[in-house]
């Protein structure tokens, strides 16, 4: 069973992507800012990490990003970057830091599932 | 003579002009015995007193045919020599044909003579032919001549052998007296007698001289030439020679003999007259020389000079002379003064030579014309001596002339220019005269119309009578004068009156005609100014308003905001405004009359100055970053009514605060679409999982789900009321307040137990003073003023810290205070914090917000009648106050 890990601090958005993603097959870690994050994706090597940027605390996502990146444990782990910030030079920094993928808030469902699945495939 | 009777048989006598018979020939007694009177003077002839009638002819050939009573002729004819009669010759008597005895002794009867001897002395009577008469007189007229030539020849050349024959007492007298030396020699040159005179020419004593001969006192070389001398005075020649004789000291002395043959002590002798010539030779030398320097100097002297006689032809002239008439000095010669005389000036020359020929004058000095050998006409300036020369030489005139042809060429002309000058003053519309101690000598026309008196009524008047009064006519003497006797041009203002009592006002400048006196008067010009004085009013009215307008101007420009830069068509600053100094940190003073480029460096911005002094419009303004500010410049030209450029001005704009405006515009938008995204998120998922999965929930899960889409959009909408609240405050309305009396504490407290409820981790602390008032405000608004400031306080702070909101009662209504010990705000934070989208930090992407709840709060205190201030310091905390008025 693919692992995904959501690393999101507003709750209502947390809890949305576990309703939404439960029951797809795949084992959901949660994670409510960058540091509890690492921690996780270190001791459970996900598959796949859905990713905020704008978090409190002093990582933020794409430190984070970065961070995963150059763990060979973590390194290997898809990672999609959903973020509520909207601009062209965001989207590229996430890119460069190494993301698979970058989602923009607000996002439909049923196009996050669908990229998932093509990521875990 | 009397060989000449005996050929001719015709007696003759010579008279001298005093009567006395000189020479006779033929019978003596012939004569007396016809005539009854002997001697027959020369008075009888010339008197015809014959004793007994004498018929009496003048022949053509000029002599003189007497006939006698007696029949006997005689012939006589005046001897002149130099037209002067010498002597009287008489032929005669004398019968042209025999005569009849009969008539003879008749005559002899008449006579009473006794016959026979008359017949006797007839036969003595020589008969001859009246045609052998004139060759007989001929002859002794011949030989009376040659005789008294010769005579006359001695005579000249040696008066003292007349003196001698006349007198031997005064011949001793002569060789004692005689300067010159004397001597007699005999006939082998022993010397006779000589006189103290020869002593002292060859320094012998007489006596050492006597017996000596000449010889030995001559110079050997003129041995021959004395030998010579004596045979030429023995064969009756009386001589002069020149010899040189020896001194007794050696020296040679020349000399001039004049010899002749004498008779002395009844022989023949010589005399010889010696005279010592070393004097004269000299004086001969000094002479030559003498005359040798006057021809140098009539040569060579700088002046034209000419010699002429009496009827004033050339007789010398000089090449001076010859180069100031053109002509040569052989065509000169040929020439009369008169020649080369302007014909008017001929006349009066020639008054002048005949007053000096009368010896009225003898030197002349005067100007006059000559005319040149090219035909134009020269002057000089002319010195006439005449009758110079001795009296022996026919006189002479020196003519000395200087060519003052370009002398009189430049007084010419300065006439001309000075009749020039003097239309000009005439026509000249300004006053002008001449002065002398005050007094008018001259005036002008136009100072006779102007001010309106006669000229004669000017003239001679003193210069008072156009002064106003006794004071300002001596203060006009004092300054002018003061300046002109300086040297200077006297130049004052004054009055003048004119002949109507009108006055005018009038610039006078006075020089005088001669700077080393005034007493050759004083020239001035007085220019009317009335008008000019109104002009200059008029100017310097118009000038103050064009200097008060640009005072003005440049009152503007400097106070200006923006900075201002005028450049000239160099490139160099010609002004710039204090905006400019302080934005760019440089003087003015320093900067004015510099090149532009010493000021701003930048290329692009001295790229557009260029473009806009060659008139180019620059519509594009230039950014210049310096340091942390950033200046916008716009460069324009400056053109002048004509439209031609005359200099750019570039104006400086401070854009470092709308450059960070700009800047926190693109994080508001950011911010804004990440505010806005974010409910975003969860109203669209959630409303998304429910229409696809609405019968996978429960009830309740999905009263959840509602309740956060709720509450997502509520906060969009608060996020949208904000941003319509601050339009309003931009376009300068005031936000719309719905007030209601409340306590502000009730409010505080409502807001506190909320954050404390949320555990914001902080330590929240009220402080309020007992007698807080009521007070009107917008409960809504004034709740987002409590949030904010809470907010930001938390937001700011560490863990744990301790966040006061006190309320104090403070006149004239409420203070409100939230103080933090967070990390503090720096001066240039302080003074942003209510700038619109300023957020203190975007390093802590976490502390979101658009940056526009202190703006926000600022209006709604304001809207309220309040004040908002903040007291804050880096590390230690910040407090922000507002201050809340009671309105009744």
């Amino acid at each position: 069973m693919k692992t995904i890990l959501i690393v999101e601090d507003q709750e209502d958005v947390q809890k949305l992507l576990k309703v939404a993603l439960n029951g797809s097959g795949w084992a959901l870690l949660h994670a409510l800012d960058a540091a509890d994050g690492l921690k996780l994706a270190r001791e459970r090597t996900p598959d796949l990490v859905l990713l905020d940027i704008m978090m409190p605390g002093s990582m933020d996502g794409l430190g984070l990003l970065k961070t995963l990146g150059e763990n060979p444990e973590t390194a290997r782990a898809k990672i999609i970057v959903i973020s509520a910030r909207a601009q062209h030079q965001d989207q590229e920094a996430a890119m460069k830091a190494g993301a698979n993928a970058y989602v923009t808030k607000p996002f439909r469902l049923a196009e996050l599932k669908s990229l998932i699945e093509k990521m875990l495939a | 003579m009397a060989s000449l009777y005996r050929i001719t048989g015709i007696p003759a006598t010579i008279l001298d002009e005093s009567g006395k018979v000189l020479l006779k020939s033929g019978s003596p007694t012939l004569c007396e015995f016809f005539h009854k009177a002997a001697p027959f003077t020369r008075n009888c002839f010339l008197e015809k007193s014959f004793r007994r009638g004498v018929g009496r002819r003048t022949t053509t050939e000029g002599w003189t045919e007497f006939c006698c009573d007696s029949g006997l002729i005689d012939v006589g004819a005046q001897i002149m020599i130099d037209k002067r009669p010498v002597a009287t010759l008489l032929v005669g008597p004398m019968l042209y044909e025999t005569p009849k005895p009969a008539d003879f002794m008749a005559r002899a009867e008449e006579f009473g003579e006794r016959k026979e001897a008359w017949l006797q002395h007839l036969a003595e009577v020589p008969v001859v032919d009246p045609a052998s008469i004139p060759e007989v007189l001929q002859f002794y007229t011949s030989l009376i001549k040659i005789l008294s030539d010769y005579a006359r020849r001695s005579l000249l050349h040696n008066e003292a052998r007349d003196e001698a024959e006349h007198s031997r007492s005064r011949l001793q007298d002569l060789f004692a007296l005689n300067p010159d030396g004397v001597v007699i020699v005999d006939l082998h040159g022993r010397l006779l007698q000589v006189n103290p005179g020869l002593s002292q020419i060859l320094g012998y004593a007489e006596k050492e001289m006597l017996n000596a001969n000449i010889t030995d006192y001559v110079s050997p070389e003129y041995a021959g030439r004395v030998s010579t001398s004596i045979r030429k005075i023995l064969n009756g020649e009386a001589t002069l020679f020149k010899v040189s004789l020896r001194h007794q000291d050696g020296r040679k002395v020349p000399v001039e003999i004049r010899a002749r043959d004498i008779m002395f002590d009844g022989c023949h002798a010589i005399l010889g007259q010696v005279r010592d010539m070393s004097e004269r030779l000299q004086s001969e030398q000094a002479l030559l020389e003498s005359e040798e320097r006057f021809r140098g100097v009539f040569q060579e002297a700088g002046i034209g000079m000419a010699l002429t006689d009496q009827d004033g032809r050339f007789v010398q002239v000089n090449s001076e002379f010859c180069r100031f008439l053109g002509y040569s000095e052989r065509e000169l010669l040929q020439k009369n003064i008169d020649d080369i005389t302007h014909s008017e000036d001929r006349l009066p020359g020639k008054q002048l030579r005949a007053d000096a020929l009368a010896g009225k004058r003898s030197v002349v000095s005067a100007q006059k014309r000559y005319l040149h050998k090219e035909g134009s006409i020269v002057w000089g300036s002319l010195t006439t001596v005449y009758r110079v020369g001795g009296p022996h030489s026919s006189p002479l005139s020196v003519v000395m002339v200087q060519d003052i042809t370009a002398q009189k060429l430049a007084q010419e002309a300065a006439q001309a220019s000075e009749a020039t000058l003097k239309s000009i003053l005439t026509a000249v519309p300004v006053s002008v005269g001449l002065v002398r101690n005050r007094v008018f000598c001259w005036v002008n026309r136009w100072m006779v119309e102007e001010l309106g008196y006669a000229e004669e009524e000017l003239i001679g008047q003193n210069a008072r009578l156009l002064y106003e009064s006794d004071e300002e006519y001596e203060r006009i003497g004092r300054e002018k004068y003061d300046r002109v006797k300086a040297g200077h041009m006297g130049e004052v203002k004054t009055r003048f009156l004119c002949r109507d009592g009108r006055g005018i006002d009038v610039l006078v400048r006075s020089v005088p005609i001669d700077p080393e006196t005034l007493d050759a008067g004083v020239i001035f010009a007085a220019l009317n100014i009335s008008e000019l004085q109104k002009a200059d009013l008029e100017l310097r009215k118009a000038l103050g308003e064009a200097e008060t307008a640009r005072q003005q101007m440049f009152g503007i420009l400097r106070s200006v905001v923006a900075g201002l830069i005028v450049i000239d068509l160099e490139g160099r600053i010609s002004m710039m405004n204090p905006s400019v100094e302080s934005l760019l940190g440089r003087k003015a003073a320093d900067m004015i009359g510099k090149p532009v480029d010493q000021l701003i460096e930048s290329r692009e911005f001295l790229g557009k100055v260029d473009l806009a002094l060659a008139g180019s419009e620059q519509p594009d303004a230039v950014e210049l970053a310096l340091g942390k500010n950033c200046l916008q410049i716009k460069v324009t030209s400056v053109k002048d009514m004509q439209g031609i450029v005359r200099g750019a001005v570039a104006i400086l704009r401070d854009v470092t605060r709308e450059h960070a405006i700009n800047q926190m515009k693109d994080e508001f938008i950011s911010a804004a679409a990440h505010e806005l995204r974010t409910p975003m998120t969860s109203i669209l998922g959630y409303t998304e999982l429910m229409l696809d999965q609405l019968e996978d929930f429960e009830t309740d899960q999905l009263k959840d789900f509602l309740q956060v889409v709720f509450e997502r959009s509520l906060s969009l909408s608060q996020i949208i009321s904000d941003m319509l609240d601050l339009s309003r405050v931009q376009s300068g309305r005031l936000i719309s307040l719905e007030k209601s009396p409340g306590q502000l504490l009730d409010l505080a407290r409502q807001i506190v137990s909320s954050y404390e409820y949320n555990n914001t981790g902080c330590n929240l602390v009220i402080e309020a003073d007992d007698d807080l008032p009521m007070m009107l405000f917008d409960a809504r608004k004034m709740t987002q003023v409590f949030d904010n400031l809470l907010s930001n306080a938390v937001k700011f702070s560490p863990q744990g810290g301790k966040i006061t909101l006190s309320l104090h009662r403070e006149l004239p209504g409420v203070t409100v205070a939230v103080k933090d010990q967070g990390i503090g705000m720096s001066p240039q934070q302080q003074e942003r914090i209510f700038d619109k989208f300023f957020r203190a930090d975007y390093s802590n992407t976490a502390a979101s917000g658009l940056g526009l709840g202190m703006t926000l709060v600022k209006s709604i205190v304001e809207g309220h009648g309040g004040k908002i201030w903040v007291e804050s310091e880096v590390g230690s905390g910040t407090s922000v106050f507002f201050s809340l008025p009671i309105i009744q």
